[in-house]
């Protein structure tokens, strides 16, 4: 007697296996040259030429090939993530692997060429497993809970993307093929790809069914498992590295891809699916059958226009599914929630009630050497010299119009970008957040490239002008979808997160558009580079005036720490208060980002180290942050500006490399608090 | 608002001093119509077109941004560029400070690099700004040529530029009967450029409407890939599989790297298409081909040397 469950899991596997076939033969119709379904299928019975066969049987097939196990693996990788971490988001994106695997990648192409042409795969891999090893050893090795993992994760992501960036910069040429890379494609020529993933993926997806069992145990909390026997730590490790060998193997063949591994499982679990013998499978099924449909629908598009990047179309079918997950899960359990784990109650650095004056004569003495640090005829001792008055015309211009206007600027915006996260922090509950995970950034970038694709000769203050309407649109957008939830932090942070995919998406489609006329890396990496005594002015007059309103509110966003329940007993209006917090948060995070362009370290860094200094209150840390965040980008453009002089690293790029060691400093701390 | 102002300043100036030469001339930019006055002859290059533009018109640069790589590839260009022309940094980050040292009285650019700059880099100097893909049907040739001559009307050297376009236009007319000689004259040609990507080879093809397409249809050839979806930038970046359409051509591929070339010709495709097969296939020196005046001229050199 068959009961209804397993009644619907074989209904499940059939209509799967039967959709994969479908997208299969979809999938192949499609290419660089005219073979369409008819050649394909007629090189496979027999009666097609010799190239027509080749081109089925050498390019398409492999492809097809490459695509359904890129899909399995990341299915199921995601499958695993969400089950061990116990949480509905979980993607085996922030294990690092990808930003791990593009850096061995760059680095190899443009240092050792040789020994990429010799092996890409396996270097790549390589590369995206030694990133993991070393997200795992920052969180803590044996102690790592799942947030200090996401933490660690979004650390090293963020260093090795601004190493990438970096080399990227100093190479324009190979810049281009390698960004292509990065937006994710199928494309193979011959059976290489295919013949390195198939025993990994095979080997994996068989190892995951004989666990399965142990699977289904770890969904349960960790008491229940032990008390049935199970060795957690082990099963846990144990899927850490299934999941890092899949990925390791999906990125190394075809690119960074995204969403697969959050929305098929999901949609295996909608359809009541839950154990993990039929989870597994069927999330392969489903995984395969969504990147095949992904893949074609970007190769459709041929005839109109360029293909879109595989990686933008696979995001701009998962956000919309975060966005829904977002709405309908509400409360996230488990990782995402921790308040303030990288406070650190301990001893004080210093007396926090001296901290603003120290930081803020610090603030000046790094302006003062900002203006006078330079390579060229103008060097320090002749910058100085123009404070005084003297009569030395080009060592005026240089220091008064070029170099000020920068170090102005970037004082400004590192406090906007500071303050705006320690707000954004307070409210969303969340010490990862800053305004890059509310849209702010992605919306800028957005707007951006499009005016620079439909008007490339606009003005500059055009161009800023459409960053800060970009970022008031896309935050706009995900408040106005969060009222409904009363700003509840956890469906913000979906809701941010889901915005910021799609602005990713549309942002991949349009530098891969532009990828030949236009040199999108400089609008996409934030700096200070060029900007006049305008950009200078507009951010004293704003964030001067906006910090005060942070520092005052901060006495209600305080009160914010505490649940909702305990802060509206008290008297706060709950709602309204995290609506102003976001408010000013969004409103200084748009103005820097539209004269700077994104700068992700630092809204998530500098109030960090601003807590250490600080005293317990809110307020001192708004002060704090921002003279910190100041301090921190104009010492960032600084060294930007003279390290690889006569060229110039972005501030953007600089802050994650030098970023890096102060916040792993910052998680050995907490950890052992 | 200004500018305009200026331009009416410039006319009722010039009609005034009505005697011969005026000292200012208009020059049409991307940004619209541009007043120079005097004769600038301490010009800063932003990109490679523009450094092209100014060593065709037989001067020199006295700053040059992506430096080295211009030398790289132009190190046999015909004037070739100086020891005196000093680094200003990279192309879509030229810096500042460099440039002010250099006290130019113009600085020539491509307006798709300069949306942030511009009123940084007029605050130094006079900066004209040109767009090299200015719409979806634009024969990149005549582009060249067009802005070539707006650069020559800045620098008062008008007279050296139609010097330069006719020594290019003789040099192609030999250059064709020379290769008509050879057997070459009407025969069928596609260009690419070969990169080594991170997974399949890249082929990047050049559409008729492109500099090096001009060329060879200059040359006699005739041009045997046309795709409209690319005719904005006049390139193609595909993969070894979109060779596989073009029939009945020779096929002239520029390596950026050996890995590439290595890479197209291991896929097994490759031993099939038309043009390897019958060995009608040959390679060509690499050059940056989104540029000037000077890389027309020593592709047409290549060419020749190559073919006959």
């Amino acid at each position: 007697m068959i009961s209804p469950q397993e009644r619907r899991d074989a209904l499940y596997i059939a209509l799967g296996v039967t959709a994969l076939i479908a997208a299969f033969a979809v999938n192949v119709s499609y290419g660089e040259s005219g073979v369409g379904s008819t050649g394909f299928t007629r090189a496979i019975i027999g009666g097609a030429d010799e190239l027509t066969r080749e081109i089925a049987l050498g390019f398409r097939a492999p492809r097809a090939l490459i695509g359904a196990l890129a899909g399995a693996a990341l299915a199921v990788s995601g499958a695993l993530m969400q089950s061990v971490l116990r949480n509905p988001i979980a993607s085996p994106g922030i294990l690092g692997v990808s930003s791990g695997a593009f850096l061995a990648l760059a680095a190899g192409t443009i240092l050792a060429p040789e020994l990429i042409e010799a092996a890409a795969l396996p270097l790549t891999m390589l590369g995206g497993m030694l990133a993991a090893a070393l997200v795992y050893l920052l969180a803590g090795a044996r102690r790592a809970t799942p947030l200090r993992t996401v933490l660690a994760g979004l650390i090293v992501g963020l260093t090795l993307d601004g190493l990438t960036d970096t080399l990227l910069l100093l190479n324009e040429n190979q810049a281009r093929s390698l960004i292509i890379w990065s937006g994710g494609s199928l494309t193979q020529t011959g059976w290489t790809g295919v013949r390195f993933a198939f025993p990994w993926v095979i080997g994996c997806l068989a190892l995951t069914l004989v666990l399965a069992r142990q699977f289904d145990l770890a969904v349960l909390d960790g008491e229940t498992a032990r008390a049935l026997g199970q060795r957690t730590e082990w099963l846990i490790g144990g899927a850490i590295v299934i999941v890092l060998l899949l990925t390791g193997v999906t990125v190394a063949t075809v690119g960074p891809v995204g969403f697969i591994g959050l929305v098929a499982p999901q949609l295996v679990k909608l359809a009541g699916i839950r154990r993990h013998r039929i989870l597994i499978p069927a999330s392969a099924l489903t995984g395969a059958t969504l990147l095949l449909l992904a893949d074609a629908v970007s190769r459709s598009l041929n005839p109109i226009t360029q293909s879109p990047p595989l990686g933008a179309v696979t995001a701009m079918m998962g956000a919309p599914c975060l966005i829904w997950l977002a709405v309908k899960v509400g409360r996230a359990r488990g990782s995402f929630h921790a308040a303030g784990s990288l406070s650190v109650s301990a001893a004080r650095l210093v007396d926090w009630r001296a901290t603003p004056v120290v930081l803020a004569i610090a603030l000046i003495a790094v302006m003062l050497l900002a203006c006078t640090l330079g390579l060229g005829a103008v060097g320090p001792a002749r910058a100085l010299l123009v404070f005084t008055g003297a009569d030395d015309d080009l060592a005026r211009r240089i220091v008064i119009d070029l170099r000020l206007p920068r170090v102005l600027v970037a004082a400004w915006a590192g406090a906007a970008f500071a303050v705006a996260g320690a707000l954004l922090q307070a409210t969303l509950q969340n010490p990862l957040a800053d305004s890059s995970l509310i849209g702010v950034s992605g919306g800028a970038t957005v707007a951006v490239l499009v005016l620079m694709g439909t008007a490339p000769g606009a003005a500059v203050s055009l161009f800023s002008l459409a960053a800060l309407a970009g970022g008031l649109a896309a935050a706009f957008i995900v408040y106005s979808l969060g009222s409904r939830a009363y700003f509840a932090p956890s469906t913000l942070l979906l809701l941010g997160v889901g915005v910021a995919a799609l602005c990713g998406s549309v942002t991949q489609i349009l530098v891969h558009m532009n990828i030949f006329t236009d040199t999108p890396l400089v609008w996409l990496v934030g700096g200070i580079y060029a900007r006049s005594w305008h950009s200078a002015w507009l951010l004293i007059a704003t964030v001067t005036g906006l910090i005060p309103v942070a520092w005052l509110i901060g006495r209600w966003v305080e009160i914010l720490a505490f649940d909702s329940a305990s802060a509206t007993a008290i008297g706060l209006n709950v709602p309204r208060t995290r609506l102003a917090a976001g408010l000013v948060a969004v409103a200084l995070a748009a103005l820097a980002v539209s004269q700077t362009g994104p700068i992700g370290y630092l809204g998530l860094l500098a109030p960090h180290a601003a807590r250490m200094l600080s005293g317990p209150s809110f307020r001192s840390l708004v002060i704090s942050s921002a003279l910190l965040g100041a301090i921190g980008l104009v010492l960032a453009d600084m060294f930007g500006r003279v390290i690889v002089y006569p060229s110039e690293l972005p501030a953007g790029a600089v802050m994650a490399v030098v970023g890096a060691p102060y916040l792993i400093y910052l998680l050995r701390r907490s950890g052992r608090a | 608002m200004s500018l305009s102002r200026r331009a009416l300043c410039a006319y009722a100036g010039a009609w005034i001093c009505a005697s011969g030469s005026s000292s200012a001339v208009e020059v049409r930019d991307a940004a619209g119509l541009r007043t120079i006055s005097g004769k600038p002859r301490r010009i800063v290059a932003l990109d490679a077109r523009h450094t092209d533009n100014v060593l065709a018109l037989g001067l020199q640069p006295v700053g040059v941004a992506g430096l080295n790589s211009y030398r790289k590839f132009m190190a046999d260009a015909e004037p070739p560029l100086g020891h005196s022309a000093a680094d200003v940094g990279s192309q879509s980050t030229p810096n500042l400070e460099v440039i002010l040292q250099l006290h130019p009285d113009l600085i020539l650019g491509s307006i798709r690099n300069m949306q942030r700059s511009r009123p940084m880099l007029e605050a130094i100097a006079p900066t004209l700004g040109f767009d090299p893909y200015p719409d979806d049907h634009a024969d990149l040739y005549d582009v060249m040529v067009e802005t070539f001559r707006s650069v020559a009307t800045a620098l008062s050297r008008e007279a050296e530029a139609r010097a330069f376009l006719d020594r290019l236009e003789d040099q192609f007319s030999a250059a064709k009967a020379a290769l008509a000689a050879s057997g070459f004259a009407g025969r069928r040609v596609a260009l690419a450029t070969v990169y080594s990507g991170p997974t399949a080879a890249q082929v990047a093809i050049f559409n008729d409407n492109s500099l090096p397409a001009r060329v060879l249809k200059r040359l006699g050839f005739e041009y045997a890939y046309a795709d409209e979806r690319f005719r904005h930038v006049g390139l193609h970046a595909s993969t070894v599989e979109a060779l596989s359409d073009i029939r009945d051509t020779t096929f002239l591929y520029m390596p950026l790297n050996a890995q590439g070339v290595r890479g197209m010709m291991e896929a097994p495709l490759w031993r099939k298409l038309d043009f390897v097969r019958e060995r009608r296939l040959y390679e060509v020196p690499y050059r940056v081909m989104f540029s000037g005046p000077l890389t027309a001229q020593a592709f047409a050199r290549d060419l020749v040397r190559l073919l006959r």
